[in-house]
């Protein structure tokens, strides 16, 4: 199976994208479409979650920490490794890193202004593991 | 000449006297933990203005002769306290202890007062640098989200005219000054170090593992991290691309030093790259040439040749202007 491929069991892999900033969460969505993803938008972490509670096919969350409502995306972050564990998630921010003890299991930080091309590289490396796991033997 | 020194934070609210560090010679029982002001006698009045309490003998002072037993059970017969003031109120203060009571002269009550001025300066300081620091975080922040909104409006306004090359390099020197900005704020002081904005530039472009770092700790200010972050940028950009690092054996050495001495302390730094492929002088000269001849602090002072070996860069620039904000 090639890393570079994020489509799983046939079907595009699809991932949320979780961003309070309309202009950067439009740029995130284009850079993920153009790779191949299919791509779910959240502007806050409660929509997230209420997205995640009626979709079951999500693979990957990308999101944003600094976000208003209740919930940051690090509670979002801690909520989806907790409800839905094979969820991959990755963490951005503008703002300082968050330390390794607060990051969930598996989870990838990525600091602000993004790198397209490594988050569109790591996206595809987490859905491809995935892939892996879950085809059948 | 003293038993027991001791330094204690007040609070307000409970009247109570935190001690949590203090030195005393052997003998003397511990007086860390709360004590509550009344229960040693007259003393919060004179602690809430801020005057020096200068007890000769616990015993029979008349401020604390009803509470003696409480003082003897700590072997403090003679006493000076110092209120530690910030903005017009006692925050801490300092108490000296003799275990026998005892006459303090005006020196003796001089030096504490003026330990205790110390303490005051020092505390204040350290409170400005903690709100200084929480201040440029909050502006890094800001600025790295600018940073990553322009990032937004460029591909977005100009996908369809740009080159994807162009864009990208466009990106990636945001990102770079996004490090630059990083590396102003991370340090617990007002400026960068090189280390950090060498680390991280380079952790960006993915290289970190293969360049070797060495240098003393020189501090950076703001327009010498960001030019700096942009400087590495390019010459890391071009090695993985045309450079060392762009064969697997390639590795990059960076290494400074501080030469000279006083105003003419200089600061050099050498980029040299080996095991990469025969390299040869760009034919265009694009921003990244022009970047690079800027150096280190945006004014020149940069040497670059192409050995047989592999590129070498030599910067160097005034100390005083790369620690200048």
């Amino acid at each position: 199976m090639s890393t570079t491929d994020p489509r799983i069991d046939g079907h595009t892999a699809i991932v949320l994208i979780v961003e309070d900033e309309p202009l950067q969460r439009l740029d995130m969505i284009d850079m993920a479409e153009r790779a191949g993803f299919e791509v779910l938008e959240a502007h806050d972490a409660s929509h997230a979650v209420a997205l995640l509670e009626i979709r079951t096919d999500v693979r990957l969350v990308l999101t944003d920490i600094d976000m208003p409502g209740a919930m940051d995306g690090m509670n979002l972050a801690a909520a989806v490794r907790k409800r839905w564990p094979p969820i991959e998630i990755i963490i951005i921010t503008a703002g300082p890193a968050p330390a390794q003890s607060e990051m969930p299991e598996r989870a990838v930080f990525m600091t602000k202004p993004l790198n397209y091309e490594r988050v569109v590289e790591t996206m595809k490396r987490m859905t491809a593991i995935q892939n892996a796991q879950s085809r059948p033997r | 000449m003293a038993s027991r020194a001791s330094f204690g934070e007040l609070d307000h609210t409970r009247e109570t006297v935190r001690i949590e560090i203090g030195w005393s010679i052997e003998g003397m029982p511990s007086i860390e933990g709360e004590h509550r002001f009344s229960d040693y006698g007259e003393l919060r009045g004179a602690l809430l203005d801020g005057d020096v309490l200068v007890i000769d003998d616990t015993s029979t002072d008349a401020r604390t002769a009803a509470d003696a037993t409480a003082w003897t059970s700590l072997r403090a017969h003679a006493v000076v306290i110092v209120p530690v003031r910030e903005r017009g109120r006692t925050v801490a203060v300092l108490l000296v202890h003799k275990d026998m009571p005892y006459h303090w002269t005006d020196e003796d009550v001089g030096f504490l007062r003026s330990a205790a001025d110390r303490l005051e300066a020092a505390n204040a300081r350290r409170r400005e640098d903690e709100q200084q620091a929480l201040i440029n975080g909050e502006i890094a922040h800001r600025l790295k989200n600018a940073l990553s909104m322009v990032q937004a409006i460029a591909t977005q306004t100009l996908r369809g005219d740009a080159s994807p090359e162009g864009l990208e390099a466009f990106a990636h020197r945001l990102q770079a000054l996004g490090h630059g900005h990083d590396a102003l704020t991370s340090g617990r002081m007002k400026a960068a170090t090189l280390n950090d904005v060498l680390g991280g530039v380079l952790d960006g472009a993915g290289i970190r593992d293969r360049c070797t770092v060495h240098g003393p700790t020189v501090e950076m200010g703001a327009r010498a991290a960001l030019s700096t972050s942009l400087l590495i940028h390019e010459l890391a950009t071009n090695a993985i691309k045309y450079g060392a690092l762009c064969a697997t054996a390639g590795h990059v050495d960076v290494a400074w030093q501080i030469e000279g001495q006083g105003d003419e302390c200089r600061l050099t730094l050498d980029w040299s790259e080996r095991g990469g492929p025969a390299v040869t002088p760009p034919t265009r000269k694009g921003f990244g040439s022009k970047l690079i001849r800027l150096g280190l602090v945006g004014t020149g002072g940069s040497d670059i040749r192409y050995d047989e070996e592999g590129l070498r860069a030599a910067f160097s620039a005034r100390l005083a202007e790369v620690e200048q904000a």
